[in-house]
């Protein structure tokens, strides 16, 4: 258990094995954790837990995914909001090719001590390719009443509509399927509330799609 | 909880008539029982051989490893078979007059007159009393307790039964398929619309008494039959089990609607498998409300099978003191073009426990398939819990599926704005609850929509904490 005692920007990259990780957040104090996750072939297990255990502590946590040949990706999460006031973000987001495949499932727990707990967890899954697959189970367990928690999933693949808008600009089919990924993947900074780290994690951006 | 509230210690319905029956196992369950029900019932020889085998896989099976607290279930505690009178009566007059004042009491008569095309009511664990207007059987469609559906259409029951929920699926489906009794059996010929809802009355009354319905509905190509299934039930001093089997196959361009309102007393255990085979463009649609026992794990599933299959899961739960409601759905699409939607709303109060628990499956080659889960929850005190449990497995990438939940309380705003305008708060709280329900409470027939916001205000009083 690492002990998150001011606000911290945190940037991982992984491309291979087995990761474990715990935050404590402390008191009024923001967590941002960032994972770039590209797999090409093995398996990964990735497994990052959040603990707002400070009063008024908050986290956001995203996932890049990127999924080609026959790579297996794991993600399980935990939101473990223990302290009043708290809020939590977590947004895993998946582009799965080739024969890849990427299993999540998340939890977001509430203890009844954590009364006006604001939790949000989403999992998007973008597949392209016939062979890909995606398991999506994310969970609430909500002991206290006054919070408010909401988690989504979606399962998609790539909008016809959207690649024919861009043929009709001249962009060829291969080219506009890696810009309508890529933008799927970017589009999860917008999370990043605070304009610096936003940059930072755009520049260490370690992947294209 | 609320003095008058009907799902509480003080049961709205928990009275208790004296048993006289004509027979009755002992308790607990062997290969012996088994046959006992077997030959009580002179059944064919496949059944009573299915029954055997059945009972041999309940052996083998293990409990689930998730969802509710199932461990005080006591298998050996339990009376498999119960049967009443000797002979079915078909007007009330002929019915035993301590079963018509059952009934008279949760005014089934009042009911039947108004809406009701066929009454089969279940008291203990057979069908006792039955009328069906003979436009039904005009037109082909046999409505029947699966005991007469068994020995009038034996070649029809042997055909489906078991095609959809096989005994192996899970032990509460081999504990029915080798103790079941009673139960309806639908079947609806080919481009036949069954107007009015059909109804049965479920109901149990004997201490430490198992209900072991079994339900099977054909539905032919192009016809369409609502099946509706009301439960109340008296309070016991011991736990009760009720683990029902419902098997539905919607044939080609058919559609079906189950509606179940669920309303067991507290000490009641609920473990229901309900499943529907939906064929090329067909539909089925479940609307499962869930207001009693004590435990209930229930997920009725859709497996689109042909093109263009469509299936629906609404339900909605509610947990009062004691309680806790494991409830939602499963879709699982086989074929391309297929759709499903499932909604879920669910509301814990006084330490009351409420779980959705679902499933979106897409085999590869299911091209085109959309699905929509949304769930949405209320928490209304510091004492209850609720939990989501979605899994989505997507084995094909040209697919549209979408998962949203959402936990929370009472809004504080909406509140205000209701307060502002002079309403009390008791009465905000409770206006507030019906609209959350309403988008399901207006798919029930009337007459369980007028019960059922009934029963959420009852439930509302007092309840500004």
């Amino acid at each position: 258990m690492k002990s998150i005692k001011k606000n911290t920007l945190i940037i991982r990259t992984i491309e291979s094995g087995t990761i474990r990780e715990d935050y404590a957040v402390a008191a009024s104090v923001h967590l941002t954790l960032v994972y770039f996750v590209s797999g090409s072939g093995g398996e990964i297990n990735l497994t990052p837990r959040v603990h707002l255990v400070g009063d008024g502590s908050s986290a956001t946590v995203l996932g890049l995914v990127k999924g080609t040949k026959s790579a297996s990706i794991q993600i399980h999460t935990l939101q473990h909001h223990k302290a009043p006031n708290t809020t939590s973000n977590l947004l895993i987001k998946s582009v799965l090719s080739d024969k890849s495949e990427c299993k999540y499932d998340g939890g977001i727990r509430v203890d009844a001590s954590a009364q006006k707990t604001d939790a949000y967890q989403r999992n998007e899954n973008l597949l392209l390719d016939e062979h890909t697959k995606a398991v999506s189970s994310p969970a609430l367990e909500i002991l206290a009443n006054d919070v408010r928690c909401t988690h989504g999933a979606v399962v998609k693949t790539l909008d016809e509509n959207e690649l024919w808008y861009l043929s009709t600009r001249g962009i060829d089919r291969g080219v506009s399927r890696s810009m309508i990924a890529e933008g799927f993947l970017l589009s999860a900074f917008s999370q990043i509330a605070d304009g610096d780290e936003r940059r930072q994690v755009e520049e260490r951006m370690p992947f294209t799609v | 909880m609320g003095q008058r509230s009907p799902v509480s210690s003080k049961y709205k319905y928990g009275f208790h008539k004296p048993e006289n029956y004509m027979f009755k196992s002992q308790k607990g369950l062997d290969e012996a029982v088994v046959l006992d029900i077997s030959n009580q019932k002179g059944e064919p020889r496949w059944m009573r051989e299915r029954r055997l085998m059945a009972y041999k896989i309940f052996g083998m099976k293990h409990m689930p490893m998730w969802g509710a607290d199932l461990s005080t279930i006591d298998f050996n505690d339990i009376f498999y078979y119960i049967r009443p009178t000797d002979k079915k009566a078909n007007t009330w007059e002929d019915l035993p007059p301590e079963i018509r004042d059952t009934y008279d009491r949760i005014g089934i008569p009042e009911a039947e007159k108004k809406f009701l095309s066929g009454v089969s009511a279940q008291y203990e664990s057979e069908v006792v009393y039955k009328s069906i207007q003979t436009a039904l059987s005009k037109k082909g469609v046999i409505f029947l307790d699966m005991d007469s559906a068994l020995r009038e259409y034996p070649d029809l029951v042997r055909q489906y039964f078991g095609t959809v929920i096989p005994s192996g699926d899970n032990k509460f489906a081999a504990l029915n398929t080798c103790v079941w009794s009673g139960g309806s059996f639908v079947y609806v010929p080919a481009g036949v619309h069954v107007d009015l809802p059909l109804q049965a009355y479920f109901r149990i009354n004997a201490a430490n008494m198992g209900q072991f319905e079994r339900t099977l509905i054909i539905a032919e190509e192009g016809s369409y039959v609502h099946y509706v299934e009301g439960c109340t039930a008296p309070i016991y001093s011991t736990d009760s089990l009720h683990s029902a089997v419902v098997e539905i196959i919607v044939k080609k361009g058919a559609r079906v609607r189950y509606t179940t309102i669920q309303n067991w007393s507290s000490n009641v255990y609920n473990l229901v498998t309900k499943r529907a085979k939906v064929e090329e463009e067909g539909t089925m649609e479940w609307v499962d409300g869930n207001l009693g026992s004590k435990i209930t794990m229930k997920y009725p599933s859709v497996y689109l099978m042909g093109r263009k299959a469509r299936g629906e899961v609404l339900s909605i739960a509610y947990a009062g003191a004691g309680q806790h409601q494991d409830a939602g759905g499963k879709a699982v699409h086989y074929a391309p073009e297929t759709t499903s939607q499932i909604i879920s709303k669910s509301i814990s109060r006084g330490g009351g426990r409420t779980s959705y628990r679902g499933l979106i499956e897409v085999f590869a080659g299911a091209k085109n398939c959309k699905s929509k889960v949304v769930c949405d929850a209320l928490i209304l005190d510091e004492a209850s819990r609720s939990d989501t449990y979605p899994t989505m497995k997507i084995g094909e990438p040209r697919t549209q599926i979408e998962h949203e939940a959402t936990v929370s309380k009472i809004g504080d705003e909406q509140l205000f704005y209701l307060q502002s305008r002079g309403v009390t708060k008791e009465i905000a709280q409770s206006m507030i609850v019906n609209g959350f329900i309403e988008p399901i409470v207006k798919e029930l027939p009337l007459e369980y929509a007028v019960e059922m916001n009934r029963l959420i205000q009852l439930q509302m009083e007092g309840s500004v904490g």
